[in-house]
């Protein structure tokens, strides 16, 4: 049989019909929807939900000597990656910088979500967002929207024909983006509410890819001339403009660094190799960082900390277009997404927290809409202390459930970052008897806080919602727990070597905390969760609680001789169910250090150092708090 | 070139992504067949096929020539495949019940051929792209690519019409 006969053949061939497997391939849409709740979160952060009956102030408050509560603005770190999935509708796409944790997160507006840019304080995110309105024989009408950083709560800021490329300044208070289409496009500025809308670019032709300074007092963008596109500085009022690449090249996606001494670009064509540069802002010292032989780099986003950068490529082994993340330090690139037809970046700034450090030398930081407070003098009178209190909606029903975001908790030799979270609420309880100290007790990784809450007077304790709610103190008190109840003190000794035997003296110290399980305080019945000994594994120290117990502030002593804490007695029947007395009991009432009247003290010394014991009415103990190692003899 | 903005990128995705489901209704049995040819196999040339639409579409409009950006993709998906799986000792061609045998005649002499041969001939006498489509797949110019073929068609005619 002729060659040519056997090839016309085979050309006839049945053949299968793989259009079916082809849109099986193309990984774009499998991405698990954001789980029930998560409206109400900021990204990565936890609801905690309050039930307040009655709160007071219970600050653990110390003056003097004690290591200083200090309330800083940290830098900004880096939340998640913010990028849009070109063709789904009302959707955008956030993905952790490690890969992890990619999710869709659905917008309600009517069309494409572009560009994202997040607010400086990365609660909010501003978007175009193309309805493809029938009206519109431009195809597509794009607006500009802003909604919450979870999606809720679209509103649409701008009416024109076509505006989109929107980007936040970096003080919250402007969005610039791009008005026009086809060759006649400009940079325009409005308020972040949309109002005053200023045109920065005025020349006809075609300008695109605003990108703020740091300090926000200049704009990048891109012009394009009609044969070749670069990159363009101005101030953010639109005055001196001046061209800063002059290449064969086609500059584009210019990104300011966090600290403003490069602006990252893409360049293709030209003299260049195709990839991601960075120059100074002046054009000075262009480099290359990212060289792929086919590249086709669409987007650039620093993170916030300028460590990485994040892009929208197209390069590596799969040619596939995907986000990446590029190491400053290293210029390695990285695949992070799942390929898709993905268009801009925005890496999610956390800033404004709130770092509330602990005297044992924890910090704990907080979202940007809090306040630290100083608490210039507490109700017992022991001295100053620190409120963090919601300060957004301090009295609307949403405030109900306190919303910690970005926690990041940070110890001498441990940083937890946002990634730990979700906080997870062990339990929120109210002592009884209208003693009125409300705590939240949670977790934060393998870490045990608890929250100590104030609030105003609250006429109706069911009333939530008038409710002031303040959290007065979060400390750590425990890792890892032994079992429940029973977390060990922040790996230092239970009790250091001391000798001091007063009260007041050791009020001026700083200690640490050893908690007694929170939520058996919940149950004021019942004491029992408390039976038994408790064991500080720091240096054998224990404690112990027989049933029956009420802690009042006459009826109870301790002692450690052999550095074993016991429970000596109970207020009524004065036994000693649990261990024996050994030495001399050198426990110490002192009704006038009593929070508020609510919390019992009991100052306890063990081996010449005082350890003071806060009960909460007739309860149980809430914390034991080692407070005078650090005092000379008075 | 002028620089992409997302009023075009999401309006030409849209497009795109029709233009290329056209461009697999007119050439993907034709690049289907190629592929077999070249590889012997009926899952290589799906797999490969299926593979490069699909990145095709994650693509979307950044490639500019789709159909040879295709080509080239199926070809080196294929060749990936079937490099692993001679390593793994299957045989090459690979017989297929679903493969006539007359067909299959002409998967075995092909199979004969150099890689590059192979390439040229499937792409030029099975899926009958031009010489210049051929060398601009391949990468190489069409005098090479005529003297792969001339050389190829000899040998598949000692091979093939010896036969009878």
């Amino acid at each position: 049989m002729k060659l040519d006969g056997r090839i016309e053949d085979f050309k006839r061939a049945p053949a299968p019909d793989l259009w079916p497997e082809i849109e099986r391939r193309e990984p774009l849409v499998e991405l698990t929807t954001a789980p029930a709740g998560w409206r109400r979160l900021v990204v990565v952060a936890a609801a905690l939900a309050i039930g307040v009956a009655g709160v007071t102030l219970a600050v653990h408050a110390f003056s003097g000597t004690r290591a200083a509560v200090q309330s800083t603005a940290p830098e900004p770190t880096n939340g998640v990656i913010a990028y849009a999935p070109i063709g789904k509708q009302a959707e955008f796409l956030t993905i952790n910088p490690d890969g992890s944790g990619e999710r869709s997160v659905p917008v309600p507006v009517p069309g494409f979500v572009g560009v994202p840019s997040w607010s400086p304080d990365g609660s909010r995110i501003v978007f175009a967002v193309n309805s493809f309105d029938a009206q519109s024989s431009e195809g597509g009408n794009w607006d500009i929207y802003v909604a919450n950083a979870d999606g809720t709560d679209p509103v649409r800021l701008t009416t024109d024909r076509v505006d989109h490329s929107p980007t936040w300044s970096p003080d919250g208070t402007k969005i610039a983006y791009v008005y026009g289409y086809g060759g006649d496009q400009q940079i325009r500025v409005m308020n972040a509410d949309g109002s005053g809308v200023q045109e920065l670019t005025s020349d006809h032709g075609f300008h695109s890819s605003p990108a703020w300074s740091p300090g926000g007092s200049q704009i990048a963008y891109v012009a394009f001339d009609g044969t070749n596109s670069n990159i363009y500085v101005m101030n953010s009022d639109g005055s001196d403009s001046h061209q800063v690449t002059d290449d064969p090249a086609h500059e584009d996606a210019p990104a300011w660094s966090p600290d403003g001494q490069l602006i990252a670009f893409t360049s293709e064509g030209g003299s260049r190799d195709p990839g991601v540069y960075t120059m100074s802002p002046d054009g000075s010292g262009v480099a290359e960082w990212a060289h792929d032989p086919d590249p086709a780099n669409l987007s650039i986003a620093w993170s916030p900390d300028g460590t990485e950068m994040a892009l929208v490529s197209i390069r590596g082994a799969g040619n596939d277009r995907n986000v990446y993340v590029l190491d400053v330090a290293s210029h390695d690139v990285a695949a992070i997404g799942r390929p898709g037809a993905y268009y801009g970046v925005s890496w999610q700034p956390l800033t404004g927290l709130a770092s509330y450090t602990d005297p044992s030398g924890w910090t704990i930081d907080y979202p940007s809409d809090w306040s630290v407070t100083p608490i210039a003098q507490t109700s017992d009178g022991l001295g100053s202390g620190t409120s963090i209190s919601n300060t957004d909606q301090p009295d609307a029903p949403d405030a109900v459930g306190l919303t910690i975001t970005h926690a990041i908790a940070t110890t001498p030799d441990k940083t937890m970052s946002s990634t730990a979270l979700p906080l997870s609420i062990d339990n929120f309880g109210t002592s009884p008897g209208g003693s009125n100290q409300s705590s939240l007790d949670f977790r934060l990784g393998g870490i045990r806080y608890l929250a100590t809450l104030k609030a105003g007077s609250v006429a109706n304790p069911a009333d939530i919602a008038a409710v002031r709610r303040m959290i007065a103190s979060i400390r750590p008190v425990g890792i890892a727990p032994v079992n429940p109840g029973q977390f060990a003190p922040l790996g230092q000794p239970c009790i250091a070597s001391g000798d001091r035997t007063s009260l007041d003296t050791a009020a001026a110290g700083t200690g640490y905390q050893l908690l007694v399980p929170h939520d058996s305080m919940a149950d004021a019945a019942s004491s029992d969760s408390l039976i038994g000994v408790w064991r500080c594994p720091g240096d054998g120290v224990e404690m112990a609680f027989a049933s029956g117990i009420t802690l009042t502030q006459e009826a109870n002593t301790f002692s450690d001789p052999g550095k074993a804490w016991q429970r000596l007695a109970d207020e009524d029947s004065a036994d000693t169910s649990v261990g024996t007395v050994q030495g001399q009991p050198a426990a110490l009432i002192d009704p006038a250090k009593s929070i508020g009247g609510a919390l019992g003290s009991v100052t306890v010394v063990i081996d010449g150092t005082i350890v003071w014991v806060v009960g909460t009415g007739h309860v149980a103990i809430a914390d034991l708090v080692r407070v005078a190692d650090s005092l000379q003899p008075a | 070139m002028r620089p992409r903005g997302v009023v075009e990128e999401v309006e030409t995705e849209q497009g795109t992504r029709e233009a290329i489901e056209r461009l697999y209704r007119e050439r993907g049995e034709s690049m289907w067949r190629a592929i077999l040819g070249y590889s012997g196999s009926r899952d290589v040339a799906s797999d490969a096929v299926a593979e490069a639409f699909a990145q095709l579409l994650r693509r979307g409009d950044a490639v500019r020539d789709p159909e040879r950006w295709a080509w080239r993709a199926a070809f080196r998906i294929a060749a990936g495949n079937l490099k692993e799986r001679r390593k793994e000792g299957a045989p090459f061609p690979e017989p297929s019940y679903e493969i006539d045998p007359a067909s299959m005649e002409l998967v075995s002499a092909i199979a004969n051929l150099s890689d590059r041969q192979r390439s040229a001939v499937v792409l030029h006498y099975i899926a009958d792209k031009p010489v210049a489509d051929v060398a601009a797949v391949l990468g190489t110019t069409t005098g090479t690519v005529k003297v792969h073929l001339s050389r190829a068609r000899r040998r598949l005619r000692e091979e093939l019409e010896e036969q009878g």
